[in-house]
This record gives C-alpha cells, sequence and structure tokens, in this order.
C-alpha cells in the first residue's frame, strides 16, 4: 500500500494587511491627538471643584515652578503674551487658550500672566485638575 | 553584434514589505507623544484690564471679594466684609443669579493679597466663573 507523504502546513501568516491596519491606526492618533508639550516642565496644577472638561486649544500658555513662561513650548517672557496673541484674536475672537500655572507661585507671579492674556481678547481658558 | 533578447515581463510591483515596519514606528510615536485626554479648566470671562480699575470698583453693589493666605471676606453695598468658607462663598456666588444679569451686574471684584498661592486664586476664581460672574481683576 502506498503511503502519502503527509504535507507539511503552511506557516507563512498572511501580513499584507497589517500595514493597511497599522495606516489607519496613525490616521486615527493625528486627527484625535493632541501632542504633550509639558512632557519637560515643572507644573504641578491647581485643584479645584468647579472645572469641566474643555475642548482642544488653538494655543497654550504655561508657567512653571520657576515662573518661566512657555508658549507653544517656546520659551517667552510674560511682556510678549499679548503681542503674540493678537494677530489671532483680530483674525479670530473665539480664538481658544489654555493656560495652565503652578499651583503655587506667587500673585506677583500669576497675575500679570493672566492680565496679558485677557488683554489680548482671547477665549481664556484656567486649566485644572478636576476635585472630587 | 549583440543579439536583442526578449525583453523580460517586469515585476512592476513596488515592494513594500518595509512600509508595515515605517507605519509601526510612528504608531509607537504617536503612542509616546500624545494625550488623548481633554484637560479640566474654567472659561474665564474677565473685563478688558483696559477698563480703568475704579469704574470696576466704584459700582456701588459690585460684590468685592478680598482674598488672603488664611480668609476670605466679602463686602458689598458698602457694607463691611463678611468672613466666609470655601463652601459659604459658593453658594453666597449662585444665590447672586447672575446669569439673569447684564454683563455689567454680573461684575465681581476679587482683591488678591501678595501671599495667596495660584491654587487658592483658582478656587476662587473658578468659583465665581461657575457661578456665571465675571472676574474683574485689581490692578495695582
Amino acid at each position: 500500500m502506498a503511503i502519502r507523504r503527509r504535507k507539511k502546513p503552511n506557516l507563512v501568516l498572511p501580513l499584507s494587511s497589517m500595514g493597511d491596519i497599522a495606516f489607519l491606526l496613525i490616521i486615527f492618533f493625528m486627527l484625535a491627538s493632541n501632542f504633550m508639550k509639558t512632557g519637560n516642565l515643572e507644573l504641578e496644577k491647581p485643584a479645584a471643584q468647579d472645572l469641566e472638561q474643555q475642548e482642544a486649544a488653538k494655543a497654550s500658555i504655561m508657567m512653571d515652578v520657576d515662573a518661566n513662561v512657555w508658549y507653544e513650548g517656546q520659551q517667552v517672557a510674560v511682556s510678549e503674551i499679548e503681542s503674540l496673541l493678537k494677530p489671532f484674536t483680530e483674525k479670530d475672537r473665539e480664538y481658544l487658550v489654555h493656560v495652565s500655572i503652578h499651583k503655587d507661585l506667587l500673585r506677583k507671579d500669576y497675575q500679570p500672566l493672566i492680565e496679558a492674556v485677557s488683554a489680548a481678547g482671547v477665549k481664556l481658558i484656567l486649566t485644572g485638575e478636576k476635585e472630587d | 553584434m549583440k543579439r536583442l533578447g526578449k525583453k523580460r515581463e517586469g515585476d512592476i510591483s513596488p515592494d513594500l514589505t518595509s512600509f508595515s515596519d515605517i507605519a509601526n514606528l510612528l504608531i509607537i510615536f504617536f503612542i509616546l507623544t500624545t494625550s488623548l485626554a481633554r484637560p479640566f479648566g474654567r472659561q474665564m470671562d474677565m473685563p478688558s484690564s483696559a477698563k480703568p480699575p475704579e469704574e470696576q470698583k466704584n459700582e456701588a453693589d459690585t460684590p468685592t471679594i478680598n482674598l488672603s493666605a488664611d480668609r476670605i471676606t466679602i463686602s458689598e453695598n458698602g457694607k463691611e466684609g463678611r468672613e466666609l468658607t470655601m463652601d459659604q462663598l459658593r453658594a453666597e456666588l449662585w444665590k447672586k443669579n447672575f446669569p439673569s444679569r447684564s454683563e455689567k451686574d454680573r461684575a465681581v471684584v476679587l482683591e488678591t493679597s501678595d501671599d495667596v498661592k495660584y491654587e487658592r486664586y483658582y478656587q476662587v476664581a473658578t468659583a465665581i466663573a461657575a457661578a456665571g460672574g465675571v472676574v474683574a481683576i485689581m490692578e495695582n
């Protein structure tokens, strides 16, 4: 009796669609993500009860623990903030700016920044952590 | 003489095997650098700082909150300031029903002493904004 040689199973995984799935994921991330600009900043946000989840900002301003001001990831002086924002608010009165300030800073540090941002006429959101 | 051979039917499909590797590297980059969470915060309605502070202050019935490192007091209608806790202040602000008022009558003057940390200022300012008030900052 003739014995048939057993056919070797084909172990090759079909990976041709992996690339397509990967590109779909990239498109998703590109549309849904906000890039982290605070990664290397020492900034602890204040906690408060009366907060709501906010939509993504057009620009973000941060003041770190040493009272350095960061506009879109670039270090700037408080005196420059108004002139940096004005060109955008002239075009769009609803220009949304998130301002994050380190929780332990004193008035001499945070007040000039808040005044400068509000003087530029933007829609100002002060960000913080939601207190339970 | 060189013999002209029959042109081979070329395999014109590009080699796409490395594309998925590149795509995976991009995915790893996006996963590490993005945050999908929306931040918490409060929109602050603030009158332009170009407005003279006297104009904001001299409104007879404009509530004025004096904030120091350990005390919160509220004064209005020329009366002496009353000391409040944070919860009492919140209740007091909600009683004023700011959303039903005109923008001019929604102003709350927030006077802050130099020793007030941002977190304390933030809690009071967001409480005013949540109640529908407009935070008027006193300039030095």
